[in-house]
């Protein structure tokens, strides 16, 4: 006799609902927790921004759009204007302004890194869409930046990007208890060395590709793609030491070339949703542009 | 209420976050206890989720889609405890037999611990769907919003879940029809 087994329906008993007791120790626990943890802002702008309809929402950028041409015109038109004044400083180059990517995502708002060891400007992917379930990434959810320990950090579901500069990183990069190394390996070699390194302790769990060159305003940064055995996963990169990556088992790193050190770029989403993340990842380096 | 409650404490209402988690703290457990199939992990996750939760709740849009938020991060908890304490090896503790596991209810194959291999066998992300779908009774649509994915995706990865989980027990199962003398 040749069954065929009903998976749906053992997986129905297998799984069926009981009564699960949650000890009060764990919620009292939460809750000692959450005495001590305080609560994000709401992004309200954001918020606000997003909830408009489409068409109000266009129309406003349209009339932000022509004031400020109007405005950028007339600035040009009058020779009085900025005469035997000092020169302003250079401005950064101009970018297009937006452009479509992979996955329907328009590439928005240039974002300054203020007081990175050498500042850069690059443009950040916004995605044309904020509604529930119409495709990922689309979340611009949280934009954290910290500029005063060189972290800006990106994140939505199931996905998070972040660039970090002059911190101290894990040895052991998988571990954020583990010893600290005082700064960011200081070229994109030995960065390669330092992820690399993780790979024996963690034998087929954790593969790190081979490195791609990415030319980046002049310099060239390397990239890798680190793959986690979703079988024995055991890391989750700990880079800042505070801020890990979790539950995403595809991550890239790149690594930025500065004058004095390097930067790092980290992304990692689920295996879903990690070519379209890689490819806005892409083009955050290759929109950066060192001042 | 609820609705009440969720606006409260995301303004900073800690008595009213406390009671939502003790209303749903059961339930988030039983989620997390047949994704873990570990105690103890699925205690820490449920307490890492409300913690994240609470940091995170003035950020929810919708106070009505609080609990599947809130069973979103939970879903996330459960893959950091899974990666941070290795919970997908298969040499965790197995649970004590729980829930009707009668030769009626799972059907010809009444060996628990042959589900129970299987089911530790695949990734978590199919784990995952399936207890959203099997524990929760959540359909496509339901399990697209908990995951933040489309309900197309949702729905793919179920039936690819059910697939990945009916070749596992097939596979266990072979040997011992071949040994009771199956002819091909």
């Amino acid at each position: 006799m040749n069954r065929r087994i009903d998976a749906e329906r053992i997986l129905d008993a297998f799984l069926a609902p009981e009564p699960d007791r949650l000890p009060d120790r764990v919620i009292d626990a939460a809750l000692d927790d959450i005495a001590r943890t305080p609560q994000r802002h709401a992004l309200r702008v954001s918020w606000r921004f997003t909830s408009v309809p489409n068409s109000l929402r266009t129309a406003a950028i349209a009339i932000v759009t022509v004031v400020g041409v109007g405005i950028l015109a007339f600035t040009l038109r009058s020779p009085g204007v900025g005469t035997n004044t000092p020169a302003p400083p250079t401005a950064s180059p101009v970018r297009e302004s937006a452009r479509p990517l992979a996955g329907g995502l328009l590439a928005g708002a240039t974002i300054d890194s203020g007081p990175f060891g050498e500042p850069f400007t690059f443009i950040m992917p916004i995605p044309a869409s904020n509604g529930p379930n119409e495709g990922l990434p689309r979340q611009f959810s949280a934009a954290r930046p910290d500029l005063a320990t060189g972290l800006i950090a990106f994140s939505g579901p199931w996905w998070s990007l972040r660039f970090v500069d002059d911190m101290p990183v894990p040895v052991d990069i998988c571990d954020a208890e583990s010893e600290m190394l005082p700064d960011i390996p200081a070229t994109t070699a030995a960065v390669g060395d330092w992820l690399e390194a993780e790979q024996p302790k963690r034998a087929s769990s954790w593969v790190v590709a081979q490195p791609v060159e990415l030319p980046v305003d002049g310099r060239t940064a390397l990239r890798w793609d680190l793959v986690e055995s979703v079988e024995d996963a055991g890391c989750s990169v700990a880079v800042p030491a505070n801020a890990s990556l979790w539950g995403e088992m595809l991550i890239r790193v790149y690594a930025i070339p500065t004058s004095d050190d390097t930067i790092l770029l980290i992304g990692g989403s689920d295996m879903v949703n990690f070519t379209a993340v890689s490819t806005v990842m892409d083009e955050i380096v290759r929109s950066m542009d060192f001042r | 209420v609820d609705r009440d409650l969720v606006e409260q404490a995301q303004h900073g209402d800690r008595e009213a976050f406390a009671i939502l988690a003790r209303t749903r703290g059961d339930t988030l457990f039983g989620i997390a206890r047949r994704i873990l199939r570990d105690v103890g992990p699925a205690e820490d996750a449920v307490q890492q989720a409300l913690v994240i939760a609470w940091r995170e709740l003035p950020r929810l849009r919708d106070p009505d889609r609080f609990d599947a938020w809130l069973q979103r991060m939970l879903v996330n908890a459960c893959y950091a405890e899974a990666r941070r304490k290795r919970a997908w090896n298969a040499n965790v503790r197995v649970l004590p037999v729980d829930g009707p596991a009668s030769p009626d209810e799972l059907g010809w194959l009444v060996d628990r611990d042959e589900v129970e291999r299987g089911f530790r066998r695949l990734p978590p992300d199919q784990r995952v769907i399936l207890v959203l779908h099997h524990y929760l009774g959540l359909d496509s649509n339901e399990i697209g919003e908990v995951l933040d994915i489309p309900t197309g995706t949702a729905r793919s990865r179920l039936h690819y879940a059910h697939r990945a989980m009916r070749a596992l027990l097939e596979a266990d199962a072979r040997p011992t029809a071949v040994a009771g003398g199956r002819s091909s």
